[in-house]
C-alpha cells in the first residue's frame, strides 16, 4: 500500500472496535504512527491493541465525555511525538432507539450528545491550535454506527420498523 | 431515534463551522456520513434484519470496512487539500445525508 502518511502522527478516537479499528489499522498501513483512543471496556483489550499495533502505535485508555482526559491525551501525545497531523473522531453511540420523541428518556439523550458531539468537540477543541501551529492538519469528524454491543439497548432498529 | 440523529446532525454543523473557521491555516475538516458499515456487529444481526436495512439502499448491500476506512484515509490524506467544511457521503446510494 503506498505509505503518503509517513511520519505523520494521527489521533483515533472509538479505535477498539468496528469502524475505528478498521481506520486505524489503514492509517498504520499507510504509514502513520496511530493513537489509540478508546474506552477499553473488554478485559485484555487495551493489550490486545498494544500487541497488534507494537510501535506503529499506542493505546490510550480515556473517556471521551471528560475534558481533562481528553486535553490530557491530546497533550502528550503532542509532546511524545512533536505533532498532530490527523484527528479521526470515530467515537459514538446511537444511545435507546425505536422510540419516538416524548419516550425518549432525556438522560439517555444527553448521554448520546455527550458522546457524539462533545467528544469530538473536545478532541478537535485540542487538536486545533496544534495544527493551526503546524500549519498542517486532517479532521474527519463522525460518529459510525456503534460498536459497543455492551452498552443496553444501543442498536439502532429494534426488529424490522419504521422510525 | 432522536437522539442519534440530531447528535449526527449537531456533528456534521460542527464540520461546516470549523471547516470555514479554518480554511487557509492548513487544517482542513469534513463530516463523513456513511449508511449500513459491515461490521462485525452487523454480522451477527437476524439476516431479515440486515435486508431490512440493504433493501433502502440503491446498491442493495452493506458498505465494507475496507470501503470504509479507505475514503476515511483519503479525507485525512495530504491529498484533500481543496475540500473542507464538507459531509462526504458512503451509502450505496442511499445519500443519509
Amino acid at each position: 500500500m503506498a505509505a503518503r502518511l509517513n511520519d505523520q502522527i494521527a489521533l483515533v478516537t472509538g479505535a477498539a472496535s468496528g469502524l475505528g479499528l478498521a481506520i486505524a489499522r489503514r492509517l498504520a498501513a499507510e504509514g502513520a504512527w496511530v493513537a489509540l483512543l478508546d474506552l477499553c471496556g473488554r478485559p485484555g483489550q487495551r493489550e490486545e491493541m498494544q500487541r497488534e499495533f507494537g510501535a506503529s502505535g499506542q493505546v490510550y485508555v480515556l473517556d471521551i465525555t471528560k475534558e481533562d482526559e481528553v486535553r490530557g491525551v491530546v497533550e502528550r501525545v503532542a509532546r511524545a511525538r512533536g505533532r498532530v497531523d490527523i484527528l479521526v473522531n470515530s467515537a459514538g453511540i446511537t444511545g435507546e432507539t425505536g422510540l419516538k420523541s416524548h419516550e425518549t428518556r432525556t438522560d439517555n439523550l444527553r448521554l448520546v450528545f455527550e458522546v457524539n458531539f462533545m467528544g469530538s468537540y473536545f478532541t478537535s477543541k485540542y487538536a486545533l491550535p496544534i495544527m493551526v501551529g503546524q500549519g498542517y492538519g486532517r479532521i474527519r469528524h463522525f460518529p459510525p454506527l456503534p460498536a459497543r454491543r455492551e452498552m443496553p439497548g444501543c442498536w439502532p432498529i429494534r426488529g424490522p420498523r419504521r422510525l | 431515534m432522536l437522539a442519534y440523529s440530531g447528535s449526527k446532525a449537531a456533528v456534521i454543523g460542527m464540520a461546516k463551522v470549523q471547516g470555514k473557521e479554518y480554511a487557509g491555516t492548513g487544517v482542513t475538516i469534513n463530516a463523513l456520513a456513511p449508511a449500513v458499515i459491515r461490521t462485525p456487529l452487523v454480522d451477527v444481526l437476524p439476516e431479515d434484519q440486515v435486508k431490512y436495512m440493504t433493501d433502502k439502499i440503491p446498491m442493495k448491500r452493506c458498505g465494507t470496512l475496507e470501503e470504509a476506512a479507505g475514503l476515511a484515509a483519503y479525507i485525512v490524506s495530504p491529498e484533500n487539500s481543496y475540500t473542507t467544511a464538507f459531509t462526504f457521503d458512503l451509502s450505496g446510494g442511499r445519500a443519509t445525508y
